[in-house]
């Protein structure tokens, strides 16, 4: 397996246990999606990951190597890049700027250029865009360039927080096309939705969170047809 | 963590013990002022009567500050332009009218408030540092205006009050007296609005000023009120500190190393609590004086001043009573046995009892969320 | 009108000035959050190098002020490294209330050395005016003018085009992302505040030129630039220097029109009314947590 949580616990500052104990895994090239409702610590999970918080109790393990108490420039480094929920570009600088400040570890020119020129194929709206103000694009290209800027490292895990919120279906239905390559690419992806249909139609497997566990696991379209999943989250009450 | 410090107050579901302690207290209290109430007759000399008359001036100060401050979240630099006003009220009063300015120096302090609820119906719509910056702004606006409008304020000349007709070896004692009655009656206001409901309404405000709103507190309103009950003992105060100084000047009375002290003086005995502005008051003040007497220039003494604050703000942020309070609480609950810690340990959260850490989590993640 | 044209351009050029000691004020609050209130304090203490060096060697100002950048960019650091890097995080008061005792402080060290009296530093042009067109501006305006703007113009490009000034821009313009990418806040905060306190250093030494100073003028100083600051937008570069050059020329205006003694009062006035009216300033970003809706 290349990322593992096992039995993570995690919290803000002093506040009190908002995973209680979460087990999961992403492989190499998987698609995952995580699911449930607010407050069931799904944001909380991609941030113990990525090392924005600390893990409490618990081991996160990436390649078999213990992570859990790594900062995120060492967890950058080691291959795993996380793309906030909202809007997360820097709006004052160019396309190009922000993606180059994807690479803002990498020290080397060359290879600077040549992961530039990788996210730009990947996507045409770095080159397209390049020099507009990234605040002054639409939801969807921001969260493109988003994605794009995480890919300068070149990631094994890319952790990404509701990429399709506010975004109308035209533009998700590519923002999710774009992640489906990346896993064909190799990359493993942890994602968060809100959406859990949509969540789970494009994922490999889907994890149910609830009050920090994992309640419920499978493969993305059979939960889609779990009883549970279905009265719970996609019900007259769920798909907001 | 703010809240735990003040939450002791109410006295709801005291018990008897609780009850004979705070008669205990109010004995001392009462002792305490008659004490100092009696000093000058027992003689002490010039040099300490001073140096306790500014100290009942920093305890009215930082009392009422501390009501807007450390009950209500809103910090400002701008109490000493409140004691400004009380002393160009009094002082242009007592001129006009030939009266004494101890018996106008209550319409400072109510000139003081009825300024506060002019500028505090615009001002306090902002927060935070927008809310220091303008009370600092204030602050400097008024001793422009006190500078610039010579016609009211005589402007850098000054104002001469009347000299007062008390002879020795009595020439102070008037004035300490009436430091003292309005450094007790700010005791006593900020001890009494803790207390009420609108006091609780004001710590809900410092917590959470929206939440406040949502649950029915008419913020606004609470606020102003807030902020008239914070500046009236000050304004009165100024016009004695006026006549005390016999002579005032815009850039003695709108002076903002006033308004800072006043600030340290409530941070050091702990914001937030009653009493803290007093014991900050009897720390800070006899060390000012001793500083002064000591190093002799301003400037040194500025020195000292600057590196105390340093020292308070990083190494004593919450106050002497708060931390010393935690101090005691830790050391009690760890007399009472390991047993009892290592229960409060697992209730604090680090059990993995889902249910019970579930609706406090969420409403955690949803804080976290929101401020990341 | 000629009148009007002179002051107009003379608060130009005072803008110029201004703008410089503003960029300091608005870049750390910008990154960091604080609002340095030191910043004046900071100002005085150049004014005083500059004053020190000139007295002993009559090296122009204008070179000084070039020295002192390093220096101050020095003393900026370990400032942040010994007392700001303790209180961040903590509540807006904290940092207040610190950077008001670092000032009260330095303006007392400044006047045990030199005393409370004012000084100026007084070079050969200093009471000559340059003369253009019909026009006639005191020379060391701008002298002074012409080097704060060549300063400005190295830090844009300082944060333009540098790994380190990148990483300034983006954590002021998205923190979590900053994190993201694997900007060090830390280190970044540092930078910050040196590069602040190194663009104090410039423009003190201009200063030290163009205004009488005592260790107590940097009350004067942290008002006017909290002034400009706040008029642009707390935060904002380019709104710092717009609200710089709105403010020398308010300024200017003033004191020729009305009177001298009420131009300062121009800054605390529009303070206090872009604050209510406008919290965001002309160019700034709207603070959800100052700010009620």
């Amino acid at each position: 397996m290349l990322l593992e949580l096992e039995r993570v616990v995690a919290g803000y500052g002093r506040g009190g246990n908002i995973l209680n104990g979460v087990d999961l895994v992403v492989d190499k090239g998987e698609l995952v999606c995580l699911i449930g409702p607010n407050g069931a610590g799904k944001s909380t999970v991609l941030r113990a990951v990525s090392g924005l918080i600390p893990t409490r109790t618990g081991s996160i393990r990436l390649e078999g190597r213990e992570i859990g108490s790594l900062s995120p420039q060492a967890l950058l480094r080691l291959g795993i890049s996380h793309v906030a929920q909202g809007r997360t570009v820097f709006p004052g600088m160019t396309v190009r700027e922000n993606v180059l400040m994807g690479g803002y570890t990498i020290r080397d020119p060359k290879l600077l250029r040549q992961r530039l020129a990788f996210v730009e194929e990947l996507f045409p709206i770095v080159v397209e865009r390049a020099h507009d103000l990234a605040g002054n694009l639409s939801g969807g290209q921001q969260q493109l360039v988003e994605m794009a800027r995480a890919l300068m490292l070149a990631p094994k895990v890319l952790l990404l927080d509701e990429p399709s919120l506010g975004l109308e279906p035209r533009l998700s239905d590519l923002v999710f096309q774009k992640v489906r390559e990346l896993c064909q690419a190799g990359v493993a992806v942890l994602m968060v939705e809100q959406n859990a249909r949509r969540g789970l139609m494009h994922a490999h497997r889907g994890y149910v969170l609830e009050l920090g566990r994992v309640r419920l696991e499978g493969p993305g379209p059979s939960l889609l047809d779990n009883p549970e999943v279905k009265r719970l989250y996609l019900g007259e009450s769920g798909g907001s | 963590m703010k809240a735990h410090s003040t939450a002791a107050a109410p006295a709801g579901n005291a018990g008897p013990r609780a009850v004979r302690g705070a008669r205990w207290a109010a004995a001392a209290v009462v002792l305490g002022l008659a004490l100092l109430a009696a000093l000058p007759a027992l003689g002490i000399n010039q040099y300490y009567q001073n140096m306790l008359l500014l100290t009942f001036l920093f305890c009215v100060l930082g009392c009422g500050w501390n009501i807007m401050a450390g009950y209500a979240g809103y910090v400002s630099l701008g109490q000493s332009a409140f004691l400004g006003i009380g002393a160009y009220t009094a002082a242009i009063l007592a001129v006009r009218w030939h009266l004494s300015p101890f018996l106008v120096a209550p319409l400072g302090g109510l000139v003081a408030a009825v300024f506060a609820l002019a500028v505090g119906l615009v001002v306090l719509r902002t927060r935070g540092h927008s809310f220091v910056i303008i009370t600092i702004a204030l602050l400097f606006i008024l001793q422009i205006v006190a500078l610039n409008w010579p016609q009211l304020t005589n402007g850098s000349t000054g104002i001469t009050l009347p000299l007062p007709p008390f002879k020795k070896p009595w020439q102070t004692a008037p004035f300490y007296w009436y430091m003292l009655a309005l450094a007790a009656l700010s005791v006593w206001l900020s001890a009494w609005i803790r207390r009420t409901k609108f006091g609780m309404g004001l710590i809900a405000i410092r917590e959470d000023e929206d939440k406040a709103g949502i649950i029915g507190i008419n913020t606004t309103l609470y606020k102003i009120t807030a902020f008239m009950a914070s500046v009236f003992f000050t304004g009165i105060a100024g016009g004695v500190y006026a006549y005390y100084l016999t002579f005032i000047d815009p850039i003695g009375m709108f002076n903002i190393l006033l308004s800072v002290q006043t600030v340290l003086v409530t941070m050091l005995g702990g914001r937030g609590t009653v009493w803290g502005p007093v014991l900050g008051a009897f720390v800070l003040e006899p060390l000012n004086e001793t500083s002064y007497a000591y190093f002799g220039s301003n400037q040194s003494h500025l020195v000292v001043f600057g590196l105390a604050m340093m020292l308070i703000v990083l190494f004593l942020p919450r106050g002497i009573i708060p931390t010393v309070g935690d101090w005691w609480a830790a050391r009690t609950a760890a007399a009472r046995g390991a047993d009892g810690s290592a229960q409060a340990a697992a209730a604090a959260g680090t059990a993995p009892g889902a249910g019970a850490a579930g609706p406090r989590a969420a409403a955690a993640a949803v804080g976290e969320e929101d401020s990341a | 009108m000629h009148l009007f044209l002179q002051t107009v351009m003379l608060g130009v050029l005072i803008g110029g000035v201004y703008a410089l000691l503003a960029s300091g004020l608005t870049l750390i609050f910008g990154v960091m959050g604080i609002i340095n209130v030191a910043q004046g304090a900071l100002l005085i203490l150049s004014c005083y190098f500059a004053w020190l060096v000139w007295q002993t060697t009559g090296l122009d100002p204008m070179w000084i002020s070039i020295l002192a950048a390093p220096l101050m960019f020095a003393v900026g650091w370990v400032l942040y490294r010994l007392l700001i890097v303790r209180v961040r995080g903590a509540h807006a008061t904290m940092s207040v209330l610190l950077t008001f005792a670092l000032a009260i402080t330095l303006e007392g060290i400044l006047g045990v050395i030199w005393t409370g009296n004012f000084r100026s530093v007084t070079p050969s042009y200093f009471s000559q005016s340059l003369r253009i067109g019909d026009f006639f501006f005191p020379t060391a305006q701008v002298y002074g003018s012409i080097t704060a703007v060549a300063v400005l113009l190295v830090l844009y490009l300082i944060l333009s085009r540098t790994r380190e000034g990148r990483a300034i821009r983006a954590t002021a313009q998205n923190r979590l992302a900053a994190q993201l990418v694997g900007v060090d806040a830390d280190r970044v905060a540092a930078f910050t505040f040196a590069l602040g306190a190194a663009t104090a250093g410039v423009g003190g030494a201009i200063l030290s030129v163009l205004y009488p100073f005592a260790p107590g003028s940097h009350y004067l100083w942290i008002s006017r630039l909290l002034g400009i600051i706040v008029l642009g937008g707390m935060g904002s570069l380019p709104g710092a220097a717009l609200g710089a050059v709105i403010l020398g020329v308010a300024e200017t205006l003033t004191s020729t029109y009305i009177s001298l003694k009420w131009a300062t009062v121009v800054f605390y006035v529009v303070i206090f009314v872009v604050l209510l009216v406008r919290p965001q300033g002309l160019m700034g970003t709207r603070l959800r947590e100052d700010v009620q809706a």
